[in-house]
């Protein structure tokens, strides 16, 4: 077992986060480290222990002799250099000869401290035409899927390595495999996905500025740090951040031997100054690449990331193209009806291509206008819209955790992992809902998890805590209700569309308030008529008996004072009537009505009328109708009570009372025998006072439809007649199919 | 000469007002007769000699005054002065008062200003001077 690897720091089971890892006093047996401190800086501060053997010196003399006692002049001419930079700062490598071997000699200052790595050089490829072939393939790229795929194939081309995956980080620094390209034999590990502690923050704190880590051969032991006697330091501490040779964690070097890697190369991928990803090369065999692959495969990352910059704007730019589109179509479907209600003409299929969402509703308060993909049942929709109306932020509501930020979500029966919300009716509070199902359900886990568990090398005595297996395990716990955050642009769309449907609204409002002005102000002088007409009649009557009152007879005077009290009369019948129909709309509360039970009471009610006529009424099979009872009555009463009165004086009423279901809708009809409507006054009956008879023919307001049409409104509904004169009148309602409880078919 | 004029019609389907009407203008003394019909319809009838009114062959009564109410059951007002604009030259007959119920309504006086057929609008109840004044004003030759 490894002998710990720092003076201050004891790993356990939980600390793995705060390792310590770019100050370990080991490095990695593949090369030689030489170090020198600011105060001594002809003397060695620290090497690898092996070095003095290496070089063929006894390790006393290096550490008691200056430089050019013992080391090529060379190198001591490259050191000069470096220690009179006082920056950060990285140079070429220089070529190096040792016992007929050629090296690099990789020198580098960091955090005041210069050091010198040796590694051993190969045959090097040609940089140039290496980079010009991997930039002409990452711009032929058209998609992102593409760029992965090429890349990765590139990578391991170029820097021979039996397996590279491109690793992108989400937001949490969770990673996922979205690119790969491996030897046919190896298990595939594409769409695996790994939780950010598999990357600990220092690890990739460590890649943003050392952007390339290489473990040639993690069986090689690490070589203890020497430090120089002579310059007492108590604590030795020394930061190995920009040096190749730095030993690799414990804990990493487990993780790779459960995968059966030997070697690996990590490259980190940056954009826009932060870790975006990684290419993670692995080989089941020691690898070393040299100082030249290693900034080859720098440099092919940032090309990488340029060309991951230009597809991902392209693709944002078509989703957001999409995304209008279907945005625009959406808003042509859409209207804020005379009631303030959201309606669809349509079953507003445009709605999912606004957002990427598994599903998508439109909910109003009188239920789920249209429903796509995966959503909520309904009564959830309906206690989610609840909870949105109480929320305060409820006007647009972005969460990628549901169940967290909601709590009553915990209980649906439909997993939602993430939801975008827009009230789009301030009025209706109606809301427009997209859906996410939690990242977790939808990933494609390429291998066989148990597979993966059983090539895991188990050791009796050491717990197995990290491998891939484990690692999607503890991913998927970590991801687990949340959905893929929800897109800048998405919100953006969301939040315009929502504007337009206020503004819709808005507008609505307006033309109602002019609309309802001009209704009262008709209805005034409408009622000032009616009303002055029998106070006029009265008027006159009087004044005419006082007139006479001496020379009138007394049936003249009979006929006199009976025209007046039967104006009277009128306008007493009058003055109920107006209040009816002023106070219609004024009791909200609605419950489920027994339209039947309701039917027989109007008979009861109209038993005098319909026995003087003989009048024969059939009321076929009716369901229960959500509204208020005393409107309810007052609508068909009205229409009954119409159908008996306007017939004939030789014709026996025969009346029909019917209901049935066209498409999403429920139509009733009341069907006479009577005197029958000519189609040119089939308008005008509805309207305020309109009488199409004298008084002396059929008695009436002209209130009776006018007050049968505003309930039927209130309720959304339509009303309208079919007619022949002589034969008889059809007077149909006609309702959405949720203002009906109950089966009547 | 003759002070009276032959005859005026009422077109108002409200008894009492034409009982009223019918006796302010007796008590003047200044028409002959007086016919009455109780809706716009009936009154188109009465003019083209068609309906209950055929016995009367080709005498169209052609009245000097007609009085109209506007608000009527079947055909309004308005109605019967859309379709009278249409009527033949022959069944025309003197200029025509409209009768308002109430001078409420500023959309029916705006609309009884702009027809060309309505030589005056007046508000109910006719009385017996006013009468005189309308004569006065449209038969200036008969006093």
């Amino acid at each position: 077992m490894q002998a710990n690897l720092y003076a201050d720091f004891q790993r356990t089971l939980d600390n793995c986060s705060s390792e310590p890892i770019h100050r370990p006093l080991a490095t990695q047996g593949h090369g030689q480290i030489l170090v020198f401190g600011p105060k001594r800086p002809r003397f060695l501060y620290a090497m690898n222990e092996h070095f003095p053997e290496w070089l063929g010196k006894p390790e006393a003399s290096l550490w008691q002799q200056p430089v050019e006692a013992w080391m090529p002049e060379s190198l001591q001419h490259s050191l000069r250099n470096m220690q009179l930079s006082d920056a950060n700062q990285t140079w070429d490598p220089i070529p190096f000869c040792h016992d007929d071997q050629s090296f690099d000699v990789m020198p580098h200052v960091y955090a005041g401290m210069t050091f010198m790595e040796i590694e051993r050089s190969k045959d090097q490829p040609a940089a140039f035409s290496v980079i010009q072939r991997i930039l002409n393939r990452l711009r032929s790229c058209r998609s992102l899927s593409e760029l992965f795929e090429t890349t990765s194939e590139q990578v391991r081309k170029i820097l021979g390595y039996d397996r590279v995956m491109i690793y992108e980080f989400d937001r949490d620094f969770h990673g996922k495999v979205i690119g790969e390209s491996k030897e046919p034999h190896l298990e595939p590990f594409l769409g695996l996905h790994y939780p950010a502690t598999d990357i600990p923050a220092m690890s990739r704190e460590l890649l943003l500025k050392n952007r390339s880590r290489s473990i040639p051969d993690i069986q090689l032991p690490n070589e203890r740090l020497s430090f120089n006697p002579d310059l007492g330091t108590a604590i030795p501490y020394l930061d190995l951040t920009m040096c190749q040779l730095r030993a690799t964690s414990p804990v990493h070097i487990e993780y790779l031997e459960h995968m059966g890697v030997r070697a690996t190369l990590t490259l980190a991928i940056v954009q826009e100054g932060k870790l975006w990803g990684l290419f993670a090369c692995h080989h089941d065999s020691p690898r070393t690449p040299e100082f030249e692959e290693r900034k080859i495969g720098e440099a092919i990352a940032d090309l990488f990331s340029v060309r991951l910059f230009e597809l991902q704007r392209d693709e944002r730019r078509n989703r957001v193209a999409s995304a209008q589109e279907s945005e625009q179509k959406f808003l042509e479907q859409i209207r804020v009806g005379d009631h303030y209600k959201l309606e669809l003409n349509q079953d507003g299929k445009y709605l999912e291509g606004i957002c990427i969402a598994d599903g998508a509703v439109a909910v109003s308060m009188d239920g789920v206008l249209c429903s796509i993909g995966t959503v909520p049942v309904n009564e959830d929709i309906m206690a989610l819209r609840n909870w949105l109306i109480q929320c305060k932020d409820g006007e647009l509501f972005v969460t990628d955790d549901l169940r967290k930020m909601v709590p009553i979500a915990a209980g649906f029966s439909t997993r939602i992992g993430g939801m975008l919300a827009a009230r789009v009716s301030e009025v209706s509070q109606s809301y427009l809902l997209w859906f996410r199902v939690p990242h977790s359900q939808v990933i494609d886990w390429a291998g066989d998890p148990s597979k993966t568990l059983e090539s895991a090398r188990f050791d009796d005595s050491e717990q197995v805590r990290l491998s891939p297996r484990n690692s999607f395990a503890k991913w998927q716990e970590a991801v687990e209700d949340r959905s893929l955050p929800w897109e800048a642009d998405e919100i953006a769309t969301v939040s315009r569309i929502r504007k337009t449907i206020l503004k819709l609204e808005f507008q609505r409002t307006a033309a109602n308030v002019m609309r309802s002005r001009q209704e009262f102000m008709q209805l005034i002088y409408a009622a000032s008529h009616d009303l002055q007409e029998p106070l006029r009649t009265q008027l006159n009557y009087l004044d005419l008996l006082s007139e006479e009152m001496h020379t009138a007879k007394h049936d003249e005077w009979l006929h006199f004072v009976g025209r007046a009290s039967h104006a009277v009369n009128r306008m007493q019948t009058l003055i109920a009537d107006l209040l009816d129909y002023a106070s219609l709309g004024m009791q909200t509360k609605r419950e489920p009505i027994d339209l039947q039970s309701l039917l027989a009471e109007i008979q009861e009610d109209l038993s005098q009328a319909v026995d003087k006529k003989h009048a024969v009424i059939r009321v076929g099979k009716l369901p229960w109708f959500k509204g208020n009872r005393s409107e309810l009555k007052q609508l068909f009463q009205n229409l009954l009570t119409n159908a008996i009165k306007y017939v004939s004086i030789d014709t026996i009423p025969n009346i029909e009372i019917s209901v049935k279901r066209e498409g999403r809708f429920v139509v009733f009809s009341i069907v006479d025998n009577g005197i029958g409507i000519a189609e040119e006054h089939f308008q005008k009956i509805f309207l305020m006072f309109q009488r199409l008879h004298r008084r002396e023919q059929y008695d009436g307001t002209g209130i009776g439809l006018a007050l049968c049409k505003k309930i039927v409104e209130n309720y959304d509904g339509q009303i309208g007649l079919c007619s022949t004169v002589g034969k008889g009148s059809s007077f149909w309602m006609k309702f959405h199919e949720t203002s009906i409880l109950g089966d009547f078919e | 000469m003759k002070n009276k004029i032959n005859l005026v019609l009422l077109i108002d389907d409200n008894e009492d007002d034409n009982f009223f009407h019918r006796r302010a203008m007796e008590k003047a003394g200044r028409v002959e007769m007086i016919d009455v019909c109780l809706d716009g319809s009936d009154a188109l009838d009465y003019l083209r000699n068609m309906g209950k009114y055929e016995i009367r062959g080709q005498d169209y009564p052609r009245p000097d005054l007609i009085f109209l109410d506007i608000n009527m059951p079947r055909t309004n007002g308005w109605e019967f002065l859309d379709k009278y604009a249409l009527l033949d030259a022959r069944f025309i007959g003197g200029p025509i008062i409209v009768m308002l119920t109430t001078s409420l309504n500023p959309d029916d006086r705006q609309r009884a200003e702009g027809c060309e057929l309505v030589s005056e609008f007046m508000t109910k109840p006719l009385k017996q001077q006013t009468f005189l004044e309308i004569l006065d004003k449209h038969f200036p030759d008969l006093r």
